[in-house]
Parts: structure tokens; C-alpha cells; sequence
């Protein structure tokens, strides 16, 4: 284990130095070395030792420093020739961050007092993923596209299933390097399902292949297994016209609705249309028989409470018509359940002498009811006509019977394309009222 | 007195609502019937659920079972039979006297008594599992209301009205028409009527080189018809991996197939008998005339939604018609989702069916599982294709570092004893990790085998773990494990 992790490490001082070695720019450039990971959850460590001092070649397998994890001592070693140009962060240091430079290293025929020193990244050189322990600058250049802008997107390491059974792989890779079982659980991330460790994943922690490969494939594979769902680009909301049974009435639905969504849609706009409307109308009625006037207001109230309900309930077209079609319709409705208005009534008895009344002379009475808060379906009674119902009362009409006056008020919300409809012909059942 | 007024109203209101059908009620609703639906419906049922399948077909099974997959693999299996007779009877040490030849009645019914096989033997299922079964076409009313209007073969002749907490939409796909031309399924036909020709035409024209009309185009052509194909774009095979596709291309040219890649059809009518079909290149507007007795348009399928209201609730469609869902299949209403061709994803009835099955466990426990990397692909040409995971083109796309193994039929025990070694197993896996990206198997038995991959797939294995794994001698399987083997290392028999 100790072994393969400076193995790992070599590796990556072998990229440094032989790229610098083909390039022909870099080659007055001292490369940095960076602090290596010695294991992939590894992101601090301290320097023991610096086994070389500046000026001072070294040959491929020598011990360059000693580094300390919080679980033991490692030695790194180089794996190509190369000579000590400058050491930044000096022995005994702990809690360095891994990927921050530690040193410069330079090739053995260099004269390091002609040597210039990229600037240091102040911070350590950002690792390439967020759960990549990369060590291995070098790497990224060899890393796809892809997985640099995706690898920010979903952590692909996991720690490993302590049940599983091993993959063939797996187990003869552990074997091979001499790792138990509860170690490989224990310190080797998994990308596979459910924490599967999977051979990569292995090779990765021996130092046989980057980190950065294992989860820059993992989160490659990951990103298909969902359905691409981004980027949808929606159909015009256009009413299935094959099915429609109604064609005039669907179309006059769906510029309503169209209006409707267009208002939602660009509330800018649009001179934001009224929320709500006021109808109102009197009818005048008479009645034959002597009820109460509490009797006469039941009556009226369960028939006005009826026909709410049934503005509401019943179809809006002609039902005889071929082209009825109940479900057609209630589909085209939206919100079925919600009441399209409000409605109040004020009850009057009419004097035989008293002036006619007619349904503007009530404006303001109208105006008062108008701005009532409830949403609900309201019984107003005014109490100055009790006063004159009440004198009415003990003088009971003639045989011609008792004129009343019905004044409605309904207050539309205009949220829904059918409320204006369907209030009128609440408007105009109730005026059907006759006894 | 005056309450009769106000009774007249409300016996109006009870009328309406007569008007208004039965109801029955449900916890779930599955509309369709096809691989998608009658499966999600036996999934939500043996989850606990109320569940209920309305199908207008008449039968179930969908496109799939009906007009789909099983019958042309009928036609495809005994086609390939009577060539095998005819052609390579003999070589194998087998005399016929007499005649070989097709009765194409009999060859049209044993395709229709295995596929009546299988419709009624999902409403058994459905009858074990206690789904509900409406033969009917189902619209919505509201989210939670579906009316059923019973179609004519059905025992219950009443609408209905199905009240219902969840719904799934599982209504399927139908053959995309090709502007221009009017399929009347008797000399120009779609996928359908291809299925039923009354004879083997002479020739056949099939526009589209996709899986469906290199099927067809394999039946007729081993029944004796000159096939030929016209395809837009420059290769056969749709998704297929380039090189699979490229093989195809070659083995089914060698069957007598004529390929006409990069042309446009322009035109096709009919003329009595014949067909007249005009197309022209792609590249140089060059055009060219070409008469066939039967023309077949397979240009792919759409999303199919007739009669559901679906918009009148509002449902979102993309472009395409799709319905859009979320990573849940759920659409702008959480109680209805929506799954299979309607939707987005391949139209495959396999996946299909995972998507019911998760959709019903989605329902009952917030959690389903289907694998987009891991849908197999098999068309049933001979030697059949099979694939699945990533084609060698998507991961050079993705800048992915692979490498390749391949094995060949040739050097397979089995195929060779078979006399029928055309082929090759390749496996593509990750340059680094050696885990296995794809399968891509042109070959013998290559649907079956496909099986093998997708397992390795889904487990994250590695080419070493499949090379591993002992597999039977003498089988055709062996030919996968070897080429995992050439993948990470080298093959033993090649």
C-alpha cells in the first residue's frame, strides 16, 4: 500500500519532468512539485523530511522527502533523474493542503542560478475535481473535456458496500498487492452502484491509473442514466381540435384561455385586466299570496342559492346539439369547483303608491353591497326595508298582491374565461323568478 | 309553491348528472394496454393497488404485441426457417424431395395464432392479478376523472366514468406518414400492413433503413422479393455503432438487398398495381425513378394521444409531441405520470416497461429505478444485431478514451458447428478503467446474448470480470467472454 502510493507520486514527477524535457519553452522553467495525495481522501499533509537540498541531483528511485498522513510516514520517491532547484515549504511543516507547491525541481544539467520560477499559485492549484484527490497536475491535460465540466456536477465516490462480493478484478488486484479485504472497504472509494468497488477504482487507489480517470468516467456514466429531460421545447398549447366536439365553442374557449395564459405569462405587458366585475340588476315581482316577508326571503334565498349552483353546474351550450359533449366540456373548464362570482341580493317591497323603482335609482346601495369582503355567497338584508316590510305587514295588500323589488349584485371574478357567461345566465335564471 | 320553482332546477341538476354515466373508482388508472401499460398496471396492482387498464384496441399487448415486435418476429423466424431449408438444407446433409415453398396463409396464421396466444394471455394475467380491464377509449375529464367509452367488441356497453386518484399515460407511439404520401396499406404500407401482405410482392421498395424496414425488408427478401432500400441519411442502422451498421450493410447486400443511402424520396404514388417512387441524391439533386409492386414507409413512429384530451387538461407536449415529464415521469400534475413512446426516451416496448414498473413504484414508495445507459437495442435481421451502452462514435464525441475488443464468429466452436459464423462480438470499455462503456455484437443469437452485457453493465464491470466468469463450451457465449478477454488483454481461441 505504502509502495503504490509513492509509486503514484513518481509517476506524477515522471509527467513533469519529461514534458519538460520536450518543451522546448519550458525548459529554463523550474517545475514545480506539488504536495502530493497519498491516498485518494487524502487533502492535508506535513513534510517529515526534505532528503535533498537545493543543488543537489538526485537519480530516479531515490527518496526525495517524507511525508506525513494522519495514518503513517511515506517516503516519495522520484522516478526520473533530476536535480533539487528550490524547496518552498520547508521540513516539519504540517497541514499543508495537497496541490500546493512544496518545491521546484529542475533537470540534472541545469544551472539552477539561471533558472526562472513560475510564479507560485498562492493557493494550492486547484484540483480538477472537488473529490478527486488529483496529485498529478500532468493529469488534467490528458483529462476530457467533458468531465472537467461536469466533474463539479455529482460526487461519483462512495464509500465501499461493506457486503459486497467482490468483482474477479477486484479480488485478484487486492490479492496481487497483498490488501485485506477490510482494508480495501475501508480506504478505496467505490463509483460503482451502490458501492461496488470496481477494478478502476482499485487501479486508482494503487496508483495504477489517476483518480482522475475513475471519476471522470463514473461521473460520465452517471450522466446517462437519466433521460435527457433539458432543453424541452414546448409545443402552442392548441386545443385537440380531431377530438373536439364543439368546434365554435372551443374556439371561443380558447381565446379566453389563450388570454388567460398570455395575461399570466406577460403580466407586464398587458394593462393587468380587472380581477373582478360588478353586474348588477333589479327585478320587480309580484306575489299573489301573503307570505312573511321571512317566508318570501327563504323562498328567494334557496332559489337564488339553487341557481348559483346551477350557473355553475350546468353546460354553458346548447345540450340538444349533436355536438354536446359533457366530458368535452368540463375538460375545457378549469377549476371546476371554484365559484365564478359572488353574488348579493337586497329584498324590497314596493309600496303600490310609491314610485317605481328602477335599477339605477339603487345605485348606491348597489355600490355599498358591491364592496362586501366575503367571497361567499351572501344574504344581505338591509334593515331600513324591515322597517317598511314591517308596516307593510300590518297592512296586508290587496287582492292584487304585493309587488317586491329583487336588486342583484354579483361581483364576477374575472380569473375564469367562463364567469362573465356563466354570471349572466345566473343573472338571467334568477330574473325568470315568477310566482 | 314557490318551491316547486326551485325543484324544477334541481331535478334538472339530477338529469345532468345521469347524463353523466356510472362511475367506478380507482387508485390507479393505466391508459394503454401495450407492453407499458399492461405492465405497469400488473406492477400497481401487485403493489396494492385498485388498479384499472383501459385499451381501445380491443386486444392487449399494444402496437408491440399486436402490429409490432412479436408478429414480424414471427415472419422474420419462419422466413429465415424456409431459407435455411432452401438454401442451406443440403449442405448440412439434408435431402428434400419435392418442393419447398411458402403457404403465405398459413405463414400469415401462424403468426396470428401466436400473437392471439399472447393478447389473451395478458388478460389472464390481468384476472390473477386483479387489474380491472376496460376495453374502451379513455379521455380525461379532470385530473382524477376518466371517462370510457366502451368500444364495439366490448361486454360493457355503458360509459363510464372512472374516478381515480393516480393516472399513468401509457398510450404509445403510431407510424410517422411521409408527407406526400398516402399509405392505403395495401400497396403502400406502413409497418402494419407490411405485417399482412396478402402476397409476396416481387419487389419491394422500403423507404427508411432503420431496424423496422431492415426487418421487413429481411422477411420478403428471404420470401423472394427484391428489396430496396431508400434511405436520407448516409448509413443504415439509426443508432447503431458505425461499424455494426456498415457490417449490417454488407451481409444484408449479400442477401440480395439493394441499398440506396443519401436519397430523398420526393414522391410515390400508386398506379394500379405498382408504385412509382421518385427520389433524388442528397448531395447532387440528382434524381432517379424506381417502380416496385409494394412500398413500404418506415420512417420512424410519433407519440400518439388521439382522444385523450390530454391538452384540455392541459398537459404539456414538446414539439414533437412528446408529453413532458420530470425524472419521475410525473407530468404538470404529480397524480398523472407518463410513461413509455409517448414520452421522451427511445420507443422500445422494453423500456417501456421498465418505465411502468417504476412509475407504479414511484406511486407507491417514491422510488424506481430505470437506467438510460442500459437499454438494449436488437434488430432480428440474420445475423441479428444487438447492442447496447455507448457506439464507438459517442464516446469519441464525448472525448473519451477507449479501447476495443473484438471476436469474431468465425473462431466461436458453436457458430462455426452451426455453419453460421458471420459476425463479431466488440466490446468497448474505458481506456483506464477497462469498465465496460458498450456492446456491439453482430451475430448469431446476438439478442440473447446481449442479455450478458447489459448485466455487466448495470454492475459497472469491468472487461476482466466478464473474461472471468466461466461460460458454458460449446456456446456462442463464449465469443462474448473472448472478446472482454481481447478488450484488457488477449483472446485465447483468436
Amino acid at each position: 500500500m505504502l509502495r503504490s502510493s509513492v509509486l503514484r507520486v513518481s509517476r506524477g514527477a515522471t509527467t513533469i519532468i519529461s514534458r519538460n524535457i520536450h518543451t522546448s519553452r519550458f525548459l529554463l522553467d523550474a517545475q514545480p512539485f506539488l504536495m502530493p495525495a497519498m491516498s485518494p481522501t487524502m487533502e492535508k499533509g506535513g513534510i517529515v523530511s526534505w532528503k535533498f537540498k537545493p543543488g543537489e541531483t538526485f537519480s530516479a528511485g531515490d527518496v526525495l522527502l517524507e511525508v506525513e498522513t494522519d495514518k503513517a510516514q511515506i517516503d516519495v520517491e522520484a522516478q526520473d533523474d533530476g536535480k533539487m532547484a528550490k524547496i518552498v515549504v520547508e521540513e516539519g511543516k504540517s497541514n499543508v493542503d495537497v496541490g500546493t507547491v512544496i518545491a521546484y525541481l529542475a533537470e540534472p544539467e541545469d544551472d539552477i542560478s539561471s533558472l526562472t520560477f513560475p510564479d507560485a499559485p498562492a493557493a494550492p492549484i486547484k484540483k480538477a475535481s472537488s473529490d478527486a484527490a488529483s496529485n498529478a497536475p500532468a493529469s488534467a491535460d490528458a483529462t476530457p473535456k467533458v468531465s472537467q465540466e461536469k466533474n463539479t456536477n455529482e460526487n461519483v465516490l462512495q464509500d465501499a458496500n461493506k457486503d459486497q462480493t467482490f468483482f474477479p478484478s477486484v479480488e485478484i488486484l487486492l490479492h496481487e498487492n497483498g490488501i485485506s479485504r477490510e482494508t480495501a472497504l475501508q480506504s478505496i472509494k467505490a463509483t460503482g452502484a451502490n458501492g461496488k468497488l470496481l477494478k478502476g477504482d482499485v487501479l486508482a487507489y494503487l496508483g495504477k491509473i489517476p483518480q482522475e480517470s475513475v471519476t471522470s468516467i463514473a461521473q460520465f456514466i452517471k450522466s446517462g442514466e437519466k433521460l435527457d429531460l433539458s432543453n424541452i421545447q414546448l409545443k402552442d398549447t392548441k386545443p385537440d381540435t380531431t377530438s373536439s366536439a364543439a368546434p365554435a365553442k372551443d374556439s371561443k374557449e380558447e381565446t379566453a384561455s389563450k388570454a388567460e395564459v398570455e395575461s399570466k405569462e406577460n403580466p407586464v405587458e398587458k394593462k393587468a385586466p380587472p380581477k373582478f366585475i360588478d353586474l348588477e340588476e333589479t327585478f320587480s315581482f309580484i306575489v299573489t299570496e301573503n307570505p312573511t316577508f321571512e317566508e318570501l326571503d327563504n323562498v328567494i334565498h334557496s332559489f337564488i342559492y339553487k341557481n348559483f349552483a346551477l350557473a355553475h353546474s350546468d353546460p354553458l351550450v346548447n345540450t340538444n346539439s349533436v355536438l354536446y359533449d359533457p366530458l368535452f366540456e368540463s375538460l375545457l373548464t378549469s377549476e371546476p369547483n371554484q365559484p365564478r362570482f359572488t353574488s348579493t341580493y337586497t329584498l324590497l317591497p314596493v309600496k303600490t303608491s310609491a314610485p317605481k323603482l328602477n335599477r339605477y335609482s339603487k345605485r348606491d346601495l348597489f355600490d355599498e353591497l358591491s364592496t362586501s369582503p366575503s367571497n361567499k355567497f351572501i344574504l344581505n338584508k338591509k334593515s331600513s326595508t324591515l322597517d317598511e316590510i314591517d308596516l307593510l305587514d300590518e297592512q296586508p295588500v290587496k287582492e292584487k298582491g304585493q309587488k317586491y323589488l329583487l336588486s342583484l349584485n354579483v361581483k364576477v371574478d374575472m380569473k375564469y374565461a367562463d364567469s362573465v357567461e356563466r354570471a349572466n345566465r345566473f343573472i338571467e335564471r334568477v330574473g325568470k323568478l315568477n310566482f | 309553491m314557490f318551491r316547486s320553482t326551485t325543484s324544477k332546477y334541481s331535478s334538472n341538476l339530477i338529469q345532468i348528472q345521469k347524463q353523466f354515466l356510472s362511475t367506478k373508482t380507482h387508485d390507479v388508472v393505466v391508459i394503454g394496454g401495450g407492453p407499458g401499460g399492461y405492465v405497469a398496471a400488473i406492477k400497481a396492482a401487485q403493489l396494492g393497488y385498485n388498479t384499472a387498464c383501459v385499451e381501445k384496441r380491443g386486444r392487449l399487448g399494444g402496437t408491440c404485441l399486436n402490429v409490432g415486435c412479436i408478429p414480424s418476429k414471427s415472419l422474420l423466424n419462419n422466413s429465415h426457417l424456409y431459407q435455411e431449408i432452401k438454401e442451406s438444407a443440403a449442405k448440412r446433409g439434408i435431402d428434400i424431395k419435392g418442393d419447398v415453398s411458402v403457404n403465405v396463409q398459413n405463414f400469415q396464421k401462424a403468426k396470428d395464432d401466436s400473437v392471439k396466444q399472447l393478447t389473451s394471455g395478458i388478460e389472464m394475467l390481468f384476472k390473477k392479478n386483479k387489474v380491472t380491464y376496460y376495453k374502451g377509449t379513455a379521455s380525461f375529464k379532470d385530473q382524477n376523472t376518466i371517462k370510457v367509452v366502451p368500444i364495439e367488441s366490448a361486454a360493457e356497453k355503458e360509459e363510464l366514468e372512472l374516478k381515480t386518484e393516480k393516472v399513468i399515460i401509457a398510450t404509445g407511439s403510431e407510424v410517422t406518414p411521409f408527407p406526400g404520401i398516402e399509405i392505403d396499406e395495401e400497396r403502400i404500407v406502413s409497418s402494419t400492413g407490411a405485417l399482412s401482405l396478402k402476397e409476396i410482392p416481387k419487389r419491394l421498395a422500403i423507404i427508411g433503413g432503420g431496424i423496422i424496414g431492415l426487418e421487413m425488408g429481411s422477411v420478403y427478401s428471404r420470401l423472394g422479393s427484391k428489396v430496396t432500400i431508400l434511405e436520407f441519411a448516409p448509413a443504415i442502422g439509426a443508432s447503431m455503432d458505425g461499424e455494426i451498421a456498415k457490417t449490417t450493410q454488407k451481409f444484408l447486400k449479400k442477401q440480395g438487398f439493394d441499398f440506396k443511402l443519401g436519397q430523398k424520396v420526393v414522391s410515390a404514388k400508386r398506379n394500379n398495381d405498382v408504385v412509382d417512387i421518385e427520389y433524388e441524391d442528397v448531395k447532387t439533386g440528382k434524381k432517379e425513378s424506381l417502380q416496385s409492386d409494394v412500398l413500404l414507409v418506415a420512417i420512424g413512429r410519433r407519440p400518439y394521444m388521439q382522444g385523450l384530451n390530454a391538452e384540455a387538461i392541459g398537459l404539456e407536449v414538446d414539439k414533437r409531441g412528446r408529453v413532458v415529464i420530470d425524472d419521475q415521469f410525473n407530468t404538470k400534475y404529480p397524480n398523472i405520470k407518463c410513461i413509455g413512446d409517448v414520452t421522451f426516451g427511445p420507443m422500445l416496448a422494453h423500456k417501456a416497461e421498465e418505465e411502468g414498473i417504476a412509475a407504479a413504484e414511484f406511486f407507491k414508495n417514491g422510488h424506481g429505478h430505470v437506467n438510460y445507459n442500459n437499454i438494449p437495442s436488437v434488430m432480428y435481421s440474420h445475423p441479428e444485431v444487438a447492442w447496447v451502452g455507448k457506439t464507438e462514435e459517442q464516446l469519441k464525441a464525448e472525448n473519451i478514451e477507449y479501447k476495443i475488443g473484438k471476436f469474431p464468429f468465425i473462431a466461436n466452436s458453436r457458430a462455426k458447428t452451426n455453419m453460421d459464423s458471420e459476425g463479431f462480438v466488440k466490446i468497448l470499455i474505458d481506456a483506464k478503467t477497462e469498465r465496460i462503456l458498450g456492446a456491439h455484437i453482430i451475430g448469431p443469437n446476438a439478442g440473447e446474448m446481449i442479455a450478458e452485457a447489459g448485466l455487466a453493465l448495470e454492475y459497472g464491470a469491468s472487461a476482466e470480470d466478464v473474461a472471468r466468469v466461466c461460460h458454458a463450451h460449446p456456446t456462442l457465449s463464449e465469443a462474448f467472454k473472448e472478446a472482454n478477454l481481447a478488450a484488457f488483454s488477449k483472446p485465447i481461441n483468436f
